[in-house]
């Protein structure tokens, strides 16, 4: 494991949040956290709820602003900082480097499941009949039944939406995926085949972040857990 | 990401005597990215436009932009008739209300062909070829392209505004509340083509929004505009999920979710 390069290295990240509505109240959520994840590795956030995990996990997309520390990315061969880095810079990240699976699908009007999983891939400049073909093999190995494919998913049930979201987070192979509970939507049937994918992307050098209730996907996935500190409540 | 700005706003400011319409404004923007203006009424959101479009002259400040042929002009210090010319070729404007932005007395097929006419096209059938398939490319039927806009719906004369607006295929395109008088499933038709045409076409959009689902769904990039000025900006989905100054914490938690 140690000749697998560093992909993520978070030094003395903290986050809080001040609620301007009330009175000013400041939450401070992540104090001094700091973790390195390798290629190949899967780091498991291990707390229990309201500690922080989903914060941690949206500091690192760049959804979430850092009040302090340093994001470390490794992109196009040097190391970025996605802790204050420019929109352009999180945008060119997100599209070849991060990817994020959330914990639910953000239905967008009128756009058909198969566009909606190919999107990633044709915007970072593959053709429209290599993306095409790649959403098509990954809703057919998350068992998505082929008729709803041309369907925009608004309708669909939240674990078909569901693995309409992980095929859409899968398909541009980001060396770098952030989890945020993806199984949780899925019967057990359906939740092994997007560990069986998941597994398969780590073992071929994904690096992954992620947070898993469930016992039987850490037992799969997981390589190592990452404590949290509990969360501090400050005035 | 070494690219050139296609756009750089500096300290751009208009004043309406003692008030500020709009005040110490800067930004960039890059060919292919979608930026949206919020701020509620009176903000100043649509004197940010008119002042970007060249429709109005700041008081102080620049308007950098860099035209096809690579010279970057100065549009708030470029001369009428030179800003006329610039912003027919390269930046096109959709109206909140079609009306202001079509011409109600031709057919659909002329409104989109005008703008061809005017940047040098004569050849007829070729014009009409373009107007027809751009009608297809909105989603409204080949066949009523000798029909008037006065006999098309809200939803169809927005989006042949849309046509007329991008058939020319400007590298800028400044759009004041694209859906703002529509019923909600035409909005979200019409969300769906825009958001269709800037991805093909990589153009650059700056977009007027009251509305946070539209910006989430359109932009790239968000800007918060309050009194003329702008107290947030940033990544799309940063300012709607974290955002920090109190007046965006204020809109953000104002939105009833559906």
């Amino acid at each position: 494991m140690s000749a697998q390069p560093i992909l993520l290295e978070v030094e003395g990240l903290a986050k809080g949040f001040t609620l301007h509505a009330q009175g000013g109240v400041r939450l401070a959520v992540l104090e001094g956290i700091d973790l390195r994840v390798a290629a190949g590795e899967c780091l498991v956030l291990d707390a229990p709820s309201g500690s922080g995990k989903s914060t941690l996990l949206r500091a690192l997309y760049g959804n979430y602003r850092s009040d302090r520390g340093r994001i470390l990315i490794h992109h196009r061969g040097a190391k970025v900082d996605v802790a204050g880095a420019p929109p352009r810079l999180l945008l060119e990240l997100r599209r070849e480097t991060i990817g994020y699976v959330s914990q639910f699908l953000r239905v967008i009007p009128r756009v058909p499941t198969l566009d909606l999983v190919a999107e990633p891939l044709a915007r970072r400049g593959f053709g429209a009949a290599e993306a095409y073909a790649k959403a098509a093999s990954l809703l057919e190995a998350l068992a998505l039944p082929e008729r709803l494919w041309p369907l925009a998913p608004a309708t669909f049930s939240g674990g078909e939406q569901q693995r309409v979201n992980i095929a859409r987070a899968l398909i541009a192979e980001h060396p770098l995926l952030l989890l945020d509970e993806p199984t949780a939507a899925l019967d057990d049937e359906n939740r092994d085949r997007v560990l069986a994918l998941l597994v398969e992307r780590r073992d071929r050098g994904t690096a992954m972040v992620g947070i898993f209730h469930d016992a039987v996907a850490r037992r799969k996935l997981a390589t190592r857990l990452f404590p949290l500190p509990e969360r501090t409540l400050a005035a | 990401m070494s690219e050139a700005p296609l756009l750089e706003v500096e300290r751009l400011a208009k004043r309406y005597g003692e008030r500020f319409a709009c005040r110490e404004v800067s930004f960039s923007l890059f060919p292919g990215e979608v930026l949206a203006v919020v701020g509620e009424s009176g903000s100043g959101k649509t004197t940010l436009l008119n002042l970007i479009g060249g429709r109005l002259r700041p008081d102080a400040g620049a308007v950098r932009f860099r035209a096809a042929d690579g010279g970057v002009l100065d549009l708030a210090s470029l001369e009428e008739a030179a800003l006329r010319r610039l912003v027919r070729r390269e930046i096109g404007f959709v109206h909140q209300n079609p009306r202001d932005g079509l011409r109600l007395g031709v057919s659909a097929g002329a409104n989109i062909g005008e703008p061809i006419m005017a940047a040098g096209a004569r050849h007829y059938a070729a014009i009409r070829r373009a107007a027809a398939s751009w009608l297809e490319r909105v989603e409204i039927e080949v066949s009523r392209l000798d029909d008037l806009p006065a006999a098309f719906s809200g939803g169809m004369q927005q989006r042949l505004q849309i046509a007329r607006a991008l058939v020319t295929e400007p590298r800028l395109v400044l759009m004041d509340e694209p859906t703002g008088g529509l019923d909600v499933s035409v909005q979200a038709r019409l969300l769906d083509l825009l958001r269709r045409l800037v991805d093909d076409l990589g153009i650059a959009v700056v977009l007027v929004t009251h509305d946070l689902g539209v910006a989430r769904l359109l932009a790239h990039r968000l800007m918060v505009m309050q009194r003329g000025e702008v107290v947030e900006s940033g990544l799309a989905d940063q300012i709607l999920d974290d955002p920090q100054h109190p007046y965006t914490q204020l809109l953000v938690s104002s939105v009833l979710a559906a």
